[in-house]
C-alpha cells in the first residue's frame, strides 16, 4: 500500500515534469469575447498551430500583465496602450511584408482610415498606429439604452448617465471609460490633457453620478443587457452595442453630442514573441473571409475596407445598425493619447471615487470610521497600560 | 457520558443552521443538470453539462495535459505537497535535536504565513519574484505553494516528533544502525500519521489555493481552478457547477467512507 | 564507548543537515519577501531590480490622506467584526448543542459542517450568490450581504476551536457546580464560558483576519463595488494599475493594524492551559 502510493505520486511527478510538446503554440491575450472561437478552432486545423487564448478586460490590466513579464505572441489592446507599449519598446514594429492578406494603403475602411491620419499627423503630438499593429477592429463608445423603458426627451449628452433616480444605470469599470464621459460633460477641452480643474470637475461629476444604485460592471453587459434587459442605461462599447441590438430589439445606440471616444484596437507583437506563429494568425484573421464572419460574430467594425462597405451596404448584416457600425467621426471625438502622468491620476483616482461610492459625499470620514479608528486607539492604549501595570504589580 | 434529551429549540435552530449551509450546495447540483445556460432559470434535465464538462479543453485537455487546468492544479497540488512534507518533516526531526533558542525563533518565524492573512503573503512573494525577475507561471505557483505549505507540515510534524520516546532512536544506534537507517525504519513509521496528516493539509491548501496562486501567475495564462472560477465569474458557465457537483459526489464519498470507518471505531470502543 | 559517542555525535550532524532545505525555504520565502515588501513599500512604483535606489513616503501618505481608502480599511474591520459576532452568536450554541449529542452523532455533525470545505471557496460563494439573486436579491451589494456570505464561508472555523474546547471540559468540574447550588444558567456563564474562552479567541482569529481581508466575497456578492474592501483595493492596485509599491504600502498598514487587534486578543487570552491536555505548540 505504502509502496503503491509512492509510486503513484512518482508517476505523476514524472508525468507532469514531461512537456508533453505536441506542437506549437500561440498564446493570443485578447479582450473576452471579441472573437469567434470557431474562427480560432479553423486556425488550429489549418495550421496545426495551437491557440492558448488569454483574456482581459481593460487595458490596464494588459499592460500591467505584460510589463510584469507574462509572454505573449499576440495581443490586442486599444489605441493608447499601443502607444505606450511602443514606446516602453515592449512590442515589435509590424513587417508589413509578412501581412500578405491586408494592405495598409489600400484595405482600410475610410472611417478608420481618418483616425489613423489624425494621429499620425498630429502636430504636437504624431504617431503612427500602423508601424506597430495591425488593425483589428475600430469603434467609439456611446450610450445604450433601453427604447422601451427609456423617454426620448432623457436623452442628454452624457449627463444622462446622471439620472439615476430615475433610470437603472451601469456605467463601465474602467478608469479611461469612466473619465472620457466625465471630461465630456463638463466640458474638457480634450480628453488627453486636461487642466487641473478640468480634471477635478470630472471627477467630481463621477462622484455625484456614481450613487450607491448605479452598477459598474464589463462583461457582465452581454448577459444583463438580454431581454429583459436588467440597464435602462449603460456605458457600451460600439460593438458591444451592435451584438446587444441584434440580440435584444428593444435597444438602440446614442452617441452624445459632446463627442466621444473613437478607438481602434489592433494586433501588437509583443517582444519576445514567437512572430512565425503571430503573423500566420494576423494573416488568418485579415483574410476577406475571415475578417467577415468575424465582424458578423463580434459585432464590431471591421478594419477591412471591403468587408465593411460590405456590411452596411443593402443587404449587408448590419445595415440596420448603421448608427453604430458606421461609426461617424464628429468634430469633437478624440482618440485617447498615451499619457503616463494622467494614467496614473486617473487610474488612482478611480479607485477613490470608487471606494466613495455609497457614502455621503460630505460625511468626510463619517461616524462609523471615526468610532473604529478610536476604538483600535483604545485597544492598543489600554493594552499598553495594563501590560505596563501588570508588569509594576509582579515587582511589588 | 450522560445522554441529553434535545429539545425542540435545539433541533429547530440545527436544523436552520444545516439548511442555511447546504441550501446553495444543493442549488449547484441541481442546477448542473439545466437545460438551459443559466442559472437561475430552470428549463429542463439533461445530462449535457458533464459531457461538455469533460471535452472542455481549457479544463480537461486529454491529448496535452500541460495545457489542461485542472491536471495542472492537481500537479500542483501533488508536486508542492511532496516537497514540502519532505522538507518539513525533516525539520521537524531535526529541530528536536536543536537547542531551544533557536527552535523558539524558527518556531516564530514560521508561524508567520500560517498567521498572516493570506493578501499579506501574496504581496509579498509578489514583490519576491518581482526583484527577482521570474515570470508569472506555474513555476512561480509552484514555489508559493511550498512556501505556505511547509510552516503548515511542521506544525503538524512537529508535536509528533517531540513526543517521541528518545530511547528508541538510541536504542537503534546502539545495536548498529547508521543515522540515515535510524531515521528510514525507526523515526518515520513512527509519525507517519502526523505525516499523512501534514500532506493532507498541504494539499487541500494547494488545490484550493486562490489568493495567492491569483497574484503570483495571474494573468499569465497559467490558472488553476479557482482562477478559473474567479476569471469566469461574470460569464455564468453551467459547466462549472458540473465540476462542482462531481466534486460535491467525492467529497460525499469520501465523507460516507469517513463516516463509516469512525462508526466502526466507536464500536471497536464500545 | 567511544564508538556510541561517534554515533550519537553523526547522528547530531546528520540531522542538523536535514533542517537545511527547511531553512533555505523559510528564508527565500518567507523571511526575504517580507523584508523586500518593506523595502518596495518606500519605492517608486515601475522601478525595476532589487536595490532601493529612492525612498518615499508618498505612498503612504497617499493612502493615508485619500479619506475613502481609509474608510475602506476601517469597514473592512467593522464587517470583519459583524462577521465575527455573528459567527460566535451561531457557532458557540451549535458547538454546545453538539456535545450533549451521542458520540457517534457528533462526529457526523463535524463531518457535515466539516464538510463544505473541501469544496472550493469561489463555488461556494458563487452558489450562495445564486441563491441570494433568486430569493432575497436586495441583499447583493449590501454590507448585511457581504458579512453574510462571510459568515457562511467562516462559521466552521469558529465551531471547530470552541467545540475542541467545550468537549475537553471535565464533566465533573461542572457535577460539582451543580453539588455546590449553582442554577444551569449560572454554571453556563461562570464556567463553561469562561474555560472555553481560549477556544473562542482561537475562532474569533481564524474568522476576523480572513474576514477583514477577503477579496473574493465582495466580487462576488457586491459586484457594484458599494461595498470597497481593503483587500479590493489591494487587489485592483497590483492587478489593473500595476502598483504594486503602492500596495506593499497599503498591505503594510493593514498588517500593523491587524497585528495591534491580534495582540490586543491574544492578551485577554488568560485562561489557557486550564485544560491540561494543550500543550503550547507555538
Amino acid at each position: 500500500m505504502k509502496k503503491g502510493l509512492f509510486l503513484v505520486l512518482l508517476f505523476a511527478l514524472i508525468f507532469g515534469l514531461a512537456s508533453c510538446d505536441q506542437g506549437e503554440t500561440l498564446r493570443l491575450y485578447n479582450w473576452g469575447e471579441y472573437i469567434d472561437d470557431a474562427l480560432v478552432e479553423a486556425f488550429e486545423e489549418e495550421t496545426g498551430i495551437r491557440v492558448k487564448q488569454i483574456a482581459f478586460d481593460s487595458n490596464e490590466v494588459a499592460i500591467t500583465q505584460i510589463k510584469g513579464g507574462n509572454q505573449y505572441d499576440l495581443v490586442i489592446p486599444s489605441d493608447y496602450a499601443i502607444e505606450q507599449l511602443a514606446l516602453d519598446e515592449l512590442i515589435i514594429e509590424i513587417n508589413w511584408s509578412k501581412v500578405t492578406t491586408f494592405n495598409k494603403d489600400t484595405d482600410v475602411a475610410d472611417g478608420l482610415k481618418s483616425i489613423l491620419d489624425d494621429v499620425k499627423n498630429d502636430a504636437e503630438d504624431s504617431f503612427d498606429l500602423l508601424k506597430y499593429s495591425v488593425p483589428y477592429f475600430w469603434g467609439n463608445v456611446g450610450i445604450l439604452y433601453n427604447t422601451e423603458t427609456v423617454d426620448q426627451a432623457d436623452l442628454d449628452g452624457w449627463d444622462t448617465l446622471l439620472l439615476s433616480d430615475t433610470y437603472n444605470i451601469a456605467f463601465y469599470n474602467s478608469s479611461r471609460d469612466a473619465f472620457m464621459p466625465a471630461l465630456k460633460a463638463t466640458q474638457a477641452s480634450t480628453i488627453n490633457h486636461p487642466t487641473v480643474q478640468e480634471f477635478n470637475a470630472a471627477v467630481s461629476w463621477l462622484s455625484t453620478g456614481l450613487t450607491a444604485d448605479v452598477s459598474v460592471i464589463t462583461d457582465e453587459i452581454f448577459d444583463a443587457m438580454l431581454d429583459p434587459a436588467r440597464y435602462d442605461i449603460a456605458v457600451s462599447y460600439s460593438g458591444d452595442a451592435n451584438y446587444l441590438m441584434s440580440e435584444n430589439d428593444k435597444l438602440d445606440f446614442y452617441v452624445p453630442e459632446e463627442g466621444t471616444n473613437v478607438w481602434v484596437d489592433g494586433f501588437v507583437i509583443p517582444v519576445g514573441a514567437n512572430e512565425d506563429l503571430s503573423y500566420a494568425f494576423i494573416n488568418f484573421m485579415m483574410d476577406y473571409d475571415q475578417a467577415k464572419q468575424n465582424t458578423e460574430y463580434v459585432g464590431y467594425s471591421t478594419p477591412r475596407k471591403d468587408v465593411f462597405e460590405e456590411m452596411i451596404a443593402p443587404g449587408g448584416s448590419f445595415v440596420d445598425y448603421q448608427s453604430s457600425y458606421d461609426v461617424r467621426i464628429n468634430d469633437n471625438d478624440e482618440v485617447y493619447r498615451y499619457n503616463e502622468n494622467l494614467k496614473q491620476q486617473m487610474d488612482a483616482k478611480w479607485q477613490e471615487i470608487l471606494a466613495n461610492k455609497g457614502f455621503d459625499q460630505d460625511e468626510g470620514l463619517g461616524t462609523s470610521t471615526l468610532i473604529a479608528i478610536i476604538g483600535v486607539g483604545l485597544l492598543v492604549v489600554t493594552s499598553a497600560v495594563l501590560g505596563v501595570i501588570k508588569k509594576k504589580k509582579n515587582q511589588i | 457520558m450522560k445522554k441529553k434529551s434535545i429539545n425542540l429549540y435545539q433541533i429547530t435552530f440545527l436544523i436552520l443552521v444545516f439548511l442555511f449551509i447546504y441550501a446553495p450546495i444543493i442549488s449547484i447540483a441541481i442546477f448542473s443538470f439545466n437545460e438551459a445556460n443559466s442559472l437561475t432559470r430552470w428549463s429542463g434535465f439533461t445530462f449535457d453539462r458533464y459531457i461538455e464538462l469533460f471535452t472542455d479543453r481549457e479544463l480537461f485537455n486529454w491529448s496535452n495535459p500541460r495545457e489542461s487546468i485542472v491536471f495542472m492544479t492537481l500537479w500542483i497540488a501533488v508536486a508542492s505537497t511532496f516537497v514540502s512534507t519532505v522538507i518539513g518533516t525533516l525539520a521537524a526531526i531535526a529541530l528536536t535535536q536543536t537547542k531551544k533558542i533557536f527552535r523558539d525563533i524558527t518556531m516564530t518565524v514560521n508561524n508567520i504565513p500560517i498567521v498572516s492573512p493570506e493578501i499579506i503573503t501574496a504581496v509579498s512573494l509578489l514583490v519576491l519574484f518581482g526583484a527577482m525577475q521570474i515570470a508569472p507561471s506555474y513555476n512561480t505557483m509552484l514555489l508559493a505553494h511550498i512556501a505556505f505549505s511547509t510552516p503548515y507540515v511542521l506544525i503538524t510534524v512537529y508535536p509528533k516528533v517531540k513526543s517521541l520516546d528518545p530511547n528508541i532512536a538510541d536504542a537503534a544506534y546502539d545495536l548498529g544502525a547508521s543515522p540515515l537507517k535510524a531515521l528510514i525504519k525507526v523515526i518515520l513509521p513512527q509519525i507517519k500519521v502526523a505525516i499523512i496528516a501534514g500532506a493532507a493539509i498541504a494539499f487541500t491548501m494547494s488545490f484550493d489555493d486562490f489568493i495567492i496562486s491569483y497574484f503570483v501567475a495571474g494573468s499569465s495564462g497559467d490558472k488553476n481552478i479557482s482562477i478559473y472560477l474567479y476569471t469566469n465569474r461574470l460569464s455564468p458557465k453551467p459547466i462549472i457547477n458540473a465540476f462542482s457537483t462531481i466534486i460535491l459526489v467525492i467529497i460525499g464519498g469520501k465523507i460516507t467512507y469517513d463516516y463509516f470507518k469512525s462508526g466502526k471505531k466507536m464500536e471497536e470502543l464500545e | 564507548m567511544q564508538d556510541l559517542m561517534q554515533v550519537a555525535k553523526k547522528k547530531r550532524k546528520l540531522e542538523h543537515y536535514l533542517s537545511i532545505p527547511y531553512y533555505l525555504v523559510l528564508i527565500i520565502l518567507v523571511v526575504i519577501p517580507i523584508f523586500l515588501m518593506v523595502v518596495s513599500s518606500f519605492q517608486y512604483d515601475n522601478q525595476s531590480g532589487i536595490f532601493p535606489i529612492s525612498f518615499t513616503l508618498n505612498h503612504y501618505m497617499d493612502f493615508l490622506k485619500a479619506t475613502a481608502f481609509v474608510r475602506a480599511m476601517t469597514s473592512s474591520l467593522w464587517i470583519a467584526l459583524a462577521t465575527t459576532v455573528a459567527t460566535l452568536l451561531i457557532g458557540y450554541p451549535l458547538a454546545y448543542f453538539i456535545t450533549h449529542m451521542k458520540a457517534r452523532t457528533q462526529v457526523t455533525m463535524l463531518l457535515l459542517i466539516n464538510a463544505p470545505m473541501w469544496i472550493n471557496m469561489l463555488l461556494r460563494v458563487r452558489a450562495l450568490e445564486q441563491i441570494i439573486r433568486m430569493f432575497t436579491p436586495f441583499l447583493i451589494d449590501s454590507f448585511a450581504g457581504v458579512v453574510i456570505g462571510l459568515v457562511y464561508i467562516y462559521l466552521p472555523f469558529m465551531v471547530l476551536p470552541i467545540y475542541a474546547v467545550l468537549s475537553k471540559i471535565d464533566p465533573n468540574l461542572l457535577e460539582s457546580a451543580a453539588d455546590l447550588g449553582a442554577s444551569k444558567t449560572k454554571t453556563l456563564f461562570k464556567v463553561i464560558v469562561p474555560l472555553s474562552l481560549s477556544g473562542v479567541l482561537s475562532g474569533i482569529l481564524m474568522v476576523f483576519l480572513p474576514a477583514a481581508t477577503t477579496i473574493i466575497i465582495p466580487q462576488y456578492l457586491a459586484p457594484s463595488q458599494n461595498i470597497y474592501m481593503i483587500g479590493t483595493l489591494i487587489e485592483k492596485s497590483i492587478i489593473n494599475n500595476g502598483r504594486i509599491s503602492y500596495a506593499s504600502a497599503v498591505a503594510i498598514v493593514l498588517s500593523v493594524v491587524i497585528l495591534g487587534i491580534v495582540y490586543y486578543i491574544k492578551k485577554l487570552d488568560k485562561y489557557k492551559g486550564v485544560n491540561s491536555n494543550e500543550k503550547e505548540v507555538y
